[in-house]
C-alpha cells in the first residue's frame, strides 16, 4: 500500500458483500484493497463470526470457515439488524451497531496500518440504500473505533455513483450519464440530471427503468436490448457504467446499443467504493468537482445559521448545511449571551439567495450581568424540509448558577422571507 | 459588539478553585471574567502554576499555559500572566484587556492602605465579608495616623459588611468611625440609619440628638426605612431549603 497516513477510506457495504479501497494519491485513483495480497479478490462476504474457545471476531471469507467447522456462529444481514439491540451471538447479546463496529474494523484490519482511525483523513462508508437509523449505527461504530465526526462521510450508492462520474474526466459526463445495475436477472437504470440553471449546478438522480431478464442466456441479450431501447431512446449518453452481479459475455446487442453516439461504456464491480473514495477526498482534501454539487431525496435544500462573535469579529457559524443528508448532522455549539436576550438565525437556500431570519426568544431567562450567559445550542433535523433548534441556560458556572431551561424553535427550510 | 461569542474552549471536567472567593469555575471566560473583574484579588493563590496547570491540562490550552508560566518566572507582573488567557478565550473586547492593564499598572503605584482597601472592597464585592473586615482592618492599621478620608472610607465600607453579617455592634461602630473621621453628612446620615435599624427607637432619638442630626436627615432617614419595608418579598414555596441556603451562604460569606 502507497499510502501510510492522512488515509482516504472509502468502504461499499453490501448486504451480501463488501469491499475496501483507499485514494492512492501517487497514481491519483482508488485502489481496492485485496482480501488476500497478491490476489484478485476484493469483494468479501458481509459476515462475521466469533470464535466460542478464543473469543476472538473473524470477518468475512474466515468468518465463513471457521462457521463451517462450527466454531462459531455465523452472523449475516449486518445492515439489517444493525439498528437492533440485544442481538444475540453465541450467548453474548449485542448491539447491532456493534456487530457493524467489529465488521468494519476487521474489514480496516485489511489496510495493514496499525490504527486507521488515527490515520485517516477521512472515510466514507457507501450503501446502496441509506436509511437514517442505518446511517446513525453506523457513524457510531466509527466513532467507537476512534475516528472523529468531522472524518466520517456516510451516503447511499447513488451519492458514490455521482463523486464517481464526476471524478472522471469530462467527456464522460459532458453529456447524460447513466448507471445499470445488475443483480442477477433485475436490472435497474438511474440517470444523472443536472439543472443547469442553479449555481453551482445541482445535480440529481433519476430513475429511469426497471426490467427483468430472462435467465436463459440465449434470452438475455434481447431482452436487455429490448429495455435499453427504451431507456436510451430520449437522451444523449456520454457514458454508462455497468455494475453489479449478472452482465457478462451474452451482451453484444446491447452493446452495440449503448455504444452509439460515442458513448463511454464501462463495466465493473468497484464504482461505489470508488465513488466513496473520491467522496472522501472531495471532503477533506483538495475539492475537485467544481461548480457541481449533488441533491439527493434527503438532502437539505437550505443552509441553517447564525452570526458569531469570534476574537471581536463576526463571523457565520453554519448549524446545518444544505446538501448534507437532514440525517446525518447535529450541531452543538456553546456561545456567551452579549448583550442579547434572544437568539437570530437565519435560513440560507442553496444557491445563497434570499433567505428567512428565525427568532428564539429566550423568555425567562435570569436578568444577569451581561456576558454571564452561556447558552448550549443545539440543532438537527427530523425531515428534510424541517431544522429543530433547542437552547439550554448553563448559567456561567458557581457565579450565576444555570437553570437549565430549554427554549425549542422549529425552523421551515422552504419557507422564505 | 453586540451578539452570541463563540466559546472555543472546552469546559473543564475539575473545576479550578479560586481561594480568595471560594468560588469553582469551569471555563475560561469565567476565569477570565473574573480576574477581569477583581485584578485586586489576582494574588499568590491565584497566579500561581496550579492555575496554569488546570489551563494546560483541564482547557487543552498547554501553549497558553506555557505564557502564563512565563510571565510567571520572569516576574512580568498580573497583566502579562493574564494576557495570553485573555487572548486564548476572546471573552475579552480589546478595550477591554486594555483596560485591565491600565487597571492593573494604576493598582500597583498605589500607596498599601489603597491596595488592601481596594482588595477588601473586591473581597465585600464576592460576598466575601468576613475576609473583607479582616482586610479593612489591615487597610485601617496600615493607615496610621495620616490620611483620614482613605480611613474613613475605609471604615464605611468595613461597616456595609459587617452589616451583611448582621454584626450590627461592629457595624455601627464601624460607621461612626467613618463619621468621626471624615464628619460629612453622608457619613452621618449611614451611621445614624444603621442605628435605626438595629437599636431600640429611644436609643435611635436620643443619638439624632447627641449628634445634631437636622429634621431634614431624620426625614430622608425614616422615607429609606419606608421604602425598605414597602418592597414586596415573596416567600419561597420551600421555606426549608431557602433557609439552608441562606445558612451556607452565610458560612460561606463569613469564611466560616
Amino acid at each position: 500500500m502507497n499510502e501510510i497516513r492522512n488515509l482516504l477510506i472509502g468502504l461499499e457495504l453490501g448486504e451480501e458483500t463488501s469491499q475496501l479501497a483507499y485514494y492512492d494519491r501517487r497514481t491519483k485513483n482508488p485502489v481496492s484493497v485485496a482480501v488476500k495480497p497478491g490476489t484478485n479478490l476484493y469483494r468479501f462476504p458481509t459476515v462475521l463470526t466469533r470464535l466460542r474457545e478464543e473469543g476472538k471476531w473473524m470477518i468475512g471469507y474466515e468468518a465463513e470457515h471457521f462457521a463451517s467447522e462450527g466454531r462459531g456462529s455465523l452472523v449475516k444481514n449486518l445492515l439489517r439488524i444493525s439498528s437492533r439491540s440485544g442481538f444475540e451471538v453465541d450467548g453474548t447479546y449485542m448491539e447491532g451497531w456493534e456487530l457493524l463496529q467489529v465488521f468494519i474494523s476487521g474489514a480496516l484490519d485489511m489496510l495493514g496500518v496499525s490504527d486507521p482511525a488515527q490515520l485517516a483523513q477521512g472515510i466514507c462508508i457507501t450503501v446502496r440504500s441509506l436509511t437514517p437509523n442505518l446511517a446513525a449505527a453506523l457513524k457510531r461504530a466509527l466513532r467507537k473505533i476512534g475516528f472523529a465526526a468531522e472524518k466520517i462521510f456516510i451516503q447511499d450508492g447513488l451519492e458514490s455513483f455521482f463523486y464517481y462520474t464526476y471524478s472522471q474526466r469530462p467527456e464522460i459526463w459532458n453529456r447524460t450519464v447513466g448507471l445499470i445495475e445488475f443483480e442477477k436477472n433485475e436490472v435497474t437504470m438511474h440517470c444523472l440530471m443536472e439543472n443547469k440553471k442553479t449555481r453551482p449546478i445541482t445535480v440529481k438522480t433519476r430513475k429511469i427503468g426497471h426490467t427483468w431478464i430472462p435467465a436463459d442466456v440465449k434470452k438475455k441479450d434481447a431482452a436487455f436490448a429490448a429495455a435499453l431501447t427504451k431507456w436510451l431512446e430520449d437522451q444523449t449518453f456520454s457514458g454508462l457504467f455497468i455494475t453489479g452481479e449478472g452482465f457478462g459475455d451474452w451482451s453484444k446487442q446491447s452493446l452495440d446499443l449503448m455504444c452509439r453516439d460515442g458513448c463511454h461504456v464501462f463495466a465493473g464491480d468497484n464504482l461505489f467504493v470508488r465513488g466513496a473514495c473520491y467522496t472522501a477526498l472531495e471532503k477533506t482534501d483538495e475539492p475537485m468537482i467544481r461548480g457541481r454539487v449533488y441533491l439527493g431525496p434527503d438532502m437539505l435544500r437550505a443552509s441553517v445559521g447564525l452570526d458569531v462573535i469570534v476574537r471581536d469579529k463576526q463571523q457565520w457559524m453554519p448549524l446545518v448545511s444544505a446538501g448534507e443528508n437532514w440525517f446525518d448532522r447535529e450541531t452543538c455549539i456553546d456561545f456567551i449571551l452579549d448583550g442579547r436576550s434572544d437568539i437570530m438565525m437565519t435560513t440560507v437556500p442553496m444557491d445563497g439567495k434570499g433567505g428567512k431570519p428565525w427568532r428564539l426568544v429566550l423568555d425567562g431567562l435570569p436578568k444577569r450581568p451581561d456576558r454571564t450567559t452561556r447558552i448550549r445550542l443545539k440543532a438537527y433535523c427530523t425531515d428534510a424540509d424541517t431544522c429543530v433548534v433547542k437552547a439550554e441556560d448553563l448559567g456561567f458556572g458557581e457565579m450565576f448558577p444555570a437553570t437549565h431551561k430549554i427554549w425549542t424553535l422549529k425552523i421551515a427550510l422552504g419557507e422564505e422571507s | 459588539m453586540i451578539g452570541y461569542r463563540l466559546c472555543r474552549v472546552r469546559a473543564a471536567e475539575h473545576p479550578f478553585f479560586i481561594e480568595s472567593t471560594a468560588v469553582n469555575v469551569w471555563t475560561v471566560e469565567e476565569l477570565c471574567y473574573f480576574m477581569y473583574r477583581n485584578p485586586e484579588l489576582i494574588d499568590g493563590t491565584l497566579a500561581g502554576l496550579p492555575l496554569t496547570r488546570w489551563v494546560a491540562e483541564e482547557l487543552a490550552l498547554p501553549k497558553t499555559a506555557l505564557g502564563m508560566e512565563q510571565a510567571l518566572k520572569t516576574d512580568a507582573g498580573i497583566a502579562a500572566f493574564a494576557l495570553p488567557l485573555f487572548q486564548a478565550s476572546g471573552y475579552l473586547t480589546e478595550g477591554e484587556i486594555r483596560a485591565f492593564c491600565q487597571a492593573v499598572e494604576t493598582l500597583v503605584t498605589r500607596p498599601v492602605p489603597e491596595r488592601l482597601k481596594r482588595r477588601a472592597d473586591a473581597l465585600a464585592r464576592n460576598r466575601r465579608y468576613g475576609k473583607a473586615e479582616e482586610v479593612y482592618l489591615q487597610a485601617s492599621e496600615a493607615c496610621g495616623s495620616r490620611d483620614s478620608a482613605l480611613k474613613a472610607g475605609i471604615w464605611h465600607n468595613s461597616g456595609v459588611a459587617a452589616m451583611q453579617m448582621l454584626e450590627y455592634e461592629k457595624a455601627c461602630s464601624s460607621f461612626e468611625k467613618a463619621y468621626k473621621l471624615r464628619a460629612a453628612r453622608a457619613d452621618l446620615e449611614t451611621y445614624l440609619l444603621a442605628v435605626r435599624i438595629t437599636k431600640p427607637l429611644a436609643k435611635y432619638q436620643a443619638k439624632a440628638g447627641a449628634l445634631g442630626a437636622d429634621q431634614e436627615m431624620l426625614d430622608e432617614i425614616e422615607a429609606r426605612l419606608a421604602a425598605a419595608n414597602a418592597e414586596e418579598v415573596k416567600l419561597p414555596e420551600d421555606t426549608s431549603a431557602f433557609l439552608s441556603g441562606l445558612r451556607q451562604a452565610y458560612h460561606r460569606e463569613a469564611g466560616t
